[in-house]
């Protein structure tokens, strides 16, 4: 949708794919917590998996390449929407969530035990908060939804400067967790 | 006078990856730009860029305008920096201005790889301090480590004004608001996402009204448009800020080959007619990137080996059959992006 040729469009419904387009994310510049499963990239699964929020077509491939595992697929065509492959084993290497440059990747547990869940997100701003801090999770909109814990922050070269910061928070706020801010 | 194969104006994206193609042909081959440091908008991109591997994706602008430069010197490129080119006469005979006096050059091939500037929409209030242009600020905040002020809106919901804003943010300032008088937002909607989780609130289908402030900047009134772009009386809404940072589009600064009397046509701003190796209607003149039309960094570099290749070709440096199978595969890759 924003290639040359469809520039000045205000008609376009849906990807390449036949994905409804977010009207929410063009109109308030976040995908709506409705419209969000319909994307390719976000599935339900046990343990650990990388969730996508990618759901306009441009061209950009780099998550498929990150992960070595397959469990993420573009193919040919750089401008499909990524596929999160159920089947394939996620080992919670952060590769995929470092190397998005819409930082629209998350690693997801939506039950880690206790009634809780973890979500890793990329996080480039200083100070980076301290294991155990405590905190609110905020949701697409920037709301606050939940109280959240840092259960780790990682760096990498590797991750060429975006940290991966994983948050606890209740398991029902696993789908909206999107975001820390310290207290 | 002394005499270039190829003469390439402006050190961005375009300008060094034309010069690379020509270098590496054979050429002599000088590369003029006004600023300090090379690199174009290169140098304050600090965020990820998309396309594929070919096209550096996850790779940092920063980092891709630093190999981009060396890639040029090793091929023996001359980048001449605080030298600016006041004019593109008959004979391809170029003027520079260099601090305090004035050289002249003959060139077989130019290339114009002279970029874009801000456009700005006036509005009551807009000549108080505090209103810039996004770009502007990214200058401020990315090269020199200055905030250009505590609390901004943002005016323009392009990819200019979101990845300005973010940064803004990782910067140290906050976002008082994206406004747009469209009805979407124009850029990536994942860098939307990025900036509307951290509590960034969007006005879609608002535009500016008036710039409060004595001396500076410190309110600014915003109304919401109907569909011919008129304001709704009663939908004003006063936001607080202090720099009102303007993302409304770019325009090509296309002075240059407007002066050497190419064919010029208006695509959203004056540009060149070039065909698609970036050859304009006078033989050994051609432009690339911006100048040519606003894309964005990853096309600029691409068209610019597109013209660094026609301008080798064009003086001889380069057989017909290497050619095509060159440009094919730049070619190919922009086809990728579009």
């Amino acid at each position: 949708m924003f290639s040359v040729e469809n520039r000045g469009r205000t008609d376009l419904t849906q990807t390449e794919e036949g994905c409804e387009l977010s009207q929410s994310l063009l109109k308030n510049g976040y995908i709506g917590d409705d419209e969000v499963k319909r994307y390719p990239g976000v599935t339900k699964q046990v343990g650990i998996h990388p969730v996508i929020e990618c759901s306009q077509n441009i061209p950009c491939n780099p998550c498929q390449d990150a992960c070595k595992f397959g469990c993420i697929t573009i193919g040919e065509n750089i401008t499909a929407l990524p596929i999160v492959n159920v089947k394939a084993e996620c080992k919670n290497c952060g590769m995929c969530v470092a190397s998005c440059s819409g930082q629209a990747i998350f690693l997801v547990d939506e039950d880690c035990g206790e009634n809780m869940a973890t979500v890793t997100l990329p996080y480039e701003f200083l100070p980076l908060p301290d294991k155990g801090v405590n905190g609110q999770a905020l949701n697409r909109k920037g709301d606050s939804v939940c109280s959240a814990t840092v259960v780790d922050v990682k760096t990498s070269s590797a991750f060429d400067h975006t940290a991966l910061l994983t948050m606890k928070v209740p398991k029902e706020y696993a789908d909206y967790a999107r975001f820390f801010v310290m207290d | 006078m002394k005499r270039y194969d190829l003469l390439i104006v402006g050190a961005g994206p375009a300008g060094l990856s034309a010069a690379v193609e020509g270098a590496k042909r054979g050429m002599k081959t000088v590369v003029f730009d006004e600023n300090a440091k090379p690199g174009g908008q290169l140098f304050k991109q600090i965020h990820k860029f998309f396309g594929s591997k070919e096209h550096k994706a996850k790779i940092r602008g920063i980092k891709i305008g630093e190999e981009l430069l060396k890639e040029a010197i090793d091929y023996g490129v001359e980048v001449c920096l605080n030298s600016t080119v006041l004019g593109i006469y008959p004979e391809k005979t170029v003027s520079i201005m260099k601090e305090d006096h004035v050289e002249t050059y003959r060139a077989n091939s130019i290339i114009v790889a002279t970029g874009a500037a801000e456009r700005m929409i006036p509005f009551d209030g807009w000549t108080l301090p505090g209103v810039i242009g996004a770009g502007a600020a990214q200058t401020m905040a990315n090269l020199h480590g200055v905030l250009p002020g505590k609390k901004i809106l943002m005016v323009g919901s392009g990819n200019v004004g979101l990845v300005v804003s973010y940064q803004l943010m990782q910067a140290g300032c906050e976002i008082a608001a994206i406004i747009d008088a469209a009805p979407r937002v124009g850029g990536y909607g994942v860098h939307a996402s990025k900036v509307a989780r951290m509590g960034v609130p969007f006005y879609l289908s608002h535009t500016i009204m008036k710039a409060n402030g004595e001396e500076h900047v410190d309110g600014v009134v915003i109304g919401e448009v109907d569909k011919n772009w008129k304001v709704i009386p009663g939908s004003e809404k006063e936001i607080d800020a202090d720099v009102i940072c303007m993302a409304v589009g770019l325009n090509p600064m296309s002075q240059l080959v407007r002066m050497a009397g190419v064919e010029i046509e208006d695509k959203g701003g004056l540009v060149p007619v070039c065909d698609e190796y970036g050859a304009t209607s006078i033989p050994g003149i051609f432009a690339a990137g911006d100048v040519s039309g606003i894309e964005e960094a990853s096309s600029a570099m691409i068209g610019g080996h597109i013209a660094g290749l026609a301008a080798a070709k064009y003086g001889g440096y380069m057989e017909e059959n290497e050619f095509e199978t060159e440009y094919t595969k730049f070619s190919n890759s922009i086809g990728q992006l579009r």
